[in-house]
């Protein structure tokens, strides 16, 4: 029997012994009906606090809250914004611009085939992964980190609600922020209690987003949602521009096919070829795909970090003195300073070559000099 | 409340497969129970949406899952001890909710639809948002951890 089968069949004898209680489907009917009723109030209340409002003449500060929809001309690309006056990042059809003093950036992300965004009260690490770990380490109390992550190549999704533009916070979006259909980044271990989280799925001009905000307290202070909120409303979503890439910059861990100039892809075709496989499209926009022999494999690299047995795989042979570790599902070995990735490919069939093939592909990541030259 | 269509023949279907994928997160009746009611109460909401799906069982049950880690966030260790002190004669049971707790949020979401709600591959990585290849890695993660976990033998 394969591992996969007793753990399975482990797991279902455990729960069969599990008593379930009987359901109570009108106990579900009466908490929509009661928070229908609440969200109803709420608009009340919310009308009858804006009449006061503006009954006691503070029209004109709230205003001057509204700096709202400029759009200086910017160009595509990373933008780093902060220091005096407001400044606009754009980035991917995507414009949002910032208070005095706010910094922005835009990184490709392990796994995120378009630019993630960040906008924060305080300055922004060089790199960062995509719970915001860089980010965070760097806020102090007060501060807010804005982040703003796309969905479009594995959506439509549920739980993505339609938004027209201008975004502005709401009381429901910090009351239950991790009521997404998925538990996206970050996830709630990386918010840590003392933090105030807001959060809201949406799509718009047909692409979906993950939006999320992270005050450095809890609860976030009434100036620290308004400057969010003055921040949102410049948010303006276009349709998708491919970013230029800066002169040597070689985006994400992965080798992406998009990028035949850097070395990454470049290394990984020839290591393809010198192992007897063809480079074939990928339906991902990041990761290539090697086929031949029957097989058809995902293949990418990452900087070597921690030792290879951290990662918790079995050993899965040894070629030439280089031990591979995984199974069936992926491998992972080390050459010339990188971990070499497969995994099966895009279609269910789809396998990693057999043990020839992979004997073949882990001489050729150690036979061909990274970085390639030229 | 509009009753929508096809949402009682769900809860019904569907009730005792995402209370057991919270009862397998928490190991405590009580709040499987409440974060079930609540998830189907999610879903109600959202019916128009999420109806018809393929993927409809899984988004309640990720959803189920979700308001469990929210919970367990807020009570910190007290869950643990409480759980203790009632399965304290099933040592089987605790040794599957340690080691279910011992696997990343993502790869319980990956085991619980895989293997509690029954959904297929391409399924589960389109309820947990990810390539097949990513929802395949998580799978295949959670169960080597759950293997060593509860003495499983076998090779991958």
């Amino acid at each position: 029997m394969e591992m996969r089968d007793e753990v399975r069949d482990h797991l279902r004898e455990s729960l069969r012994d599990v008593p379930v209680p009987r359901g109570r489907i009108d106990d579900v009917f009466r908490r929509v009906a009661a928070r229908q009723k609440l969200t109803r109030w709420r608009r009340r209340i919310g009308w009858v606090a804006v009449a006061a409002l503006l009954l006691i003449g503070i029209t004109l500060p709230l205003v001057s809250l509204l700096p709202l929809g400029r759009q200086p001309g910017a160009t595509d690309g990373a933008t780093r914004a902060g220091g005096s006056g407001e400044e606009t990042l754009s980035v991917g059809g995507v414009q949002v611009s910032m208070r005095e003093g706010w910094d922005g950036r835009w990184y490709y992300i392990e796994g995120y085939t378009r630019p993630v965004i960040r906008l924060a009260t305080f300055d922004l690490p060089d790199a960062d992964d995509i719970e915001g770990s860089g980010a965070r380490a760097m806020m102090q109390e007060g501060d807010v980190l804005l982040g703003l992550a796309e969905y479009t190549s594995v959506c439509p999704c549920p739980g993505f609600d339609p938004a027209s533009l201008p975004l502005s916070l709401a009381p429901e979006d910090f009351e239950d922020p991790y009521d997404v259909w998925q538990d996206l980044p970050p996830q709630s271990d990386a918010v840590p209690p003392g933090h105030d989280l807001a959060r809201r799925t949406f799509e718009t001009n047909h692409r979906y987003f993950d939006l999320w905000i992270e005050f450095g307290e809890d609860p976030a202070s009434q100036q620290a949602q308004e400057a969010v909120t003055a921040v949102l409303a410049s948010l303006q979503i276009g349709d998708y521009e491919e970013p230029t890439q800066p002169d040597g910059v070689c985006r994400g861990e992965y080798g992406p096919s998009k990028d035949p100039d850097c070395p990454g892809p470049i290394w990984i075709k020839s290591v393809l070829s010198e192992a007897g496989f063809q480079v074939v499209d990928s339906p991902q926009e990041q990761t290539l795909v090697g086929q031949g022999d029957g097989a058809r494999f995902f293949i990418w690299i990452k900087e070597a970090r921690a030792p290879l047995e951290e990662y918790g795989y079995p050993r899965y042979g040894v070629v030439d003195g280089m031990v591979i570790y995984g199974g069936e599902e992926g491998l992972i070995w080390r050459a010339q300073g990188l971990d070499v990735w497969i995994a099966p490919g895009p279609d269910g069939t789809d396998t990693i070559p057999d043990r020839d093939g992979v004997a073949r592909l882990v001489r050729a990541t150690m036979e061909v000099s990274y970085p390639p030259e030229g | 409340v509009e009753r929508h269509s096809g949402f009682v023949e769900l809860y019904e279907k569907a009730f005792p497969a995402v209370y057991r994928a919270a009862f397998l997160l928490s190991g405590d009746g009580d709040l499987a129970e409440e974060a079930t009611q609540e998830a189907f109460a999610r879903a109600l909401e959202r019916w128009g949406r999420i109806s018809g799906e393929p993927w409809t069982v899984g988004w309640v049950m990720t959803t189920a899952l979700n308001i469990v880690r929210r919970a367990r966030r807020g009570r910190g260790n007290t869950l643990l001890s409480a759980r203790e002190r009632i399965e304290d004669e099933r040592e089987n049971s605790i040794d599957l909710w340690r080691a279910i707790r011992s696997l990343s949020p993502r790869q319980q979401e990956a085991v619980t639809l895989h293997y509690i709600a029954d959904l297929p591959l391409h399924q589960v990585a389109k309820v947990m948002g990810c390539e097949n290849g990513t929802a395949k890695a998580h799978l295949w993660r959670a169960r080597q951890q759950l293997a060593r976990h509860l003495g499983v033998d076998g090779d991958a």
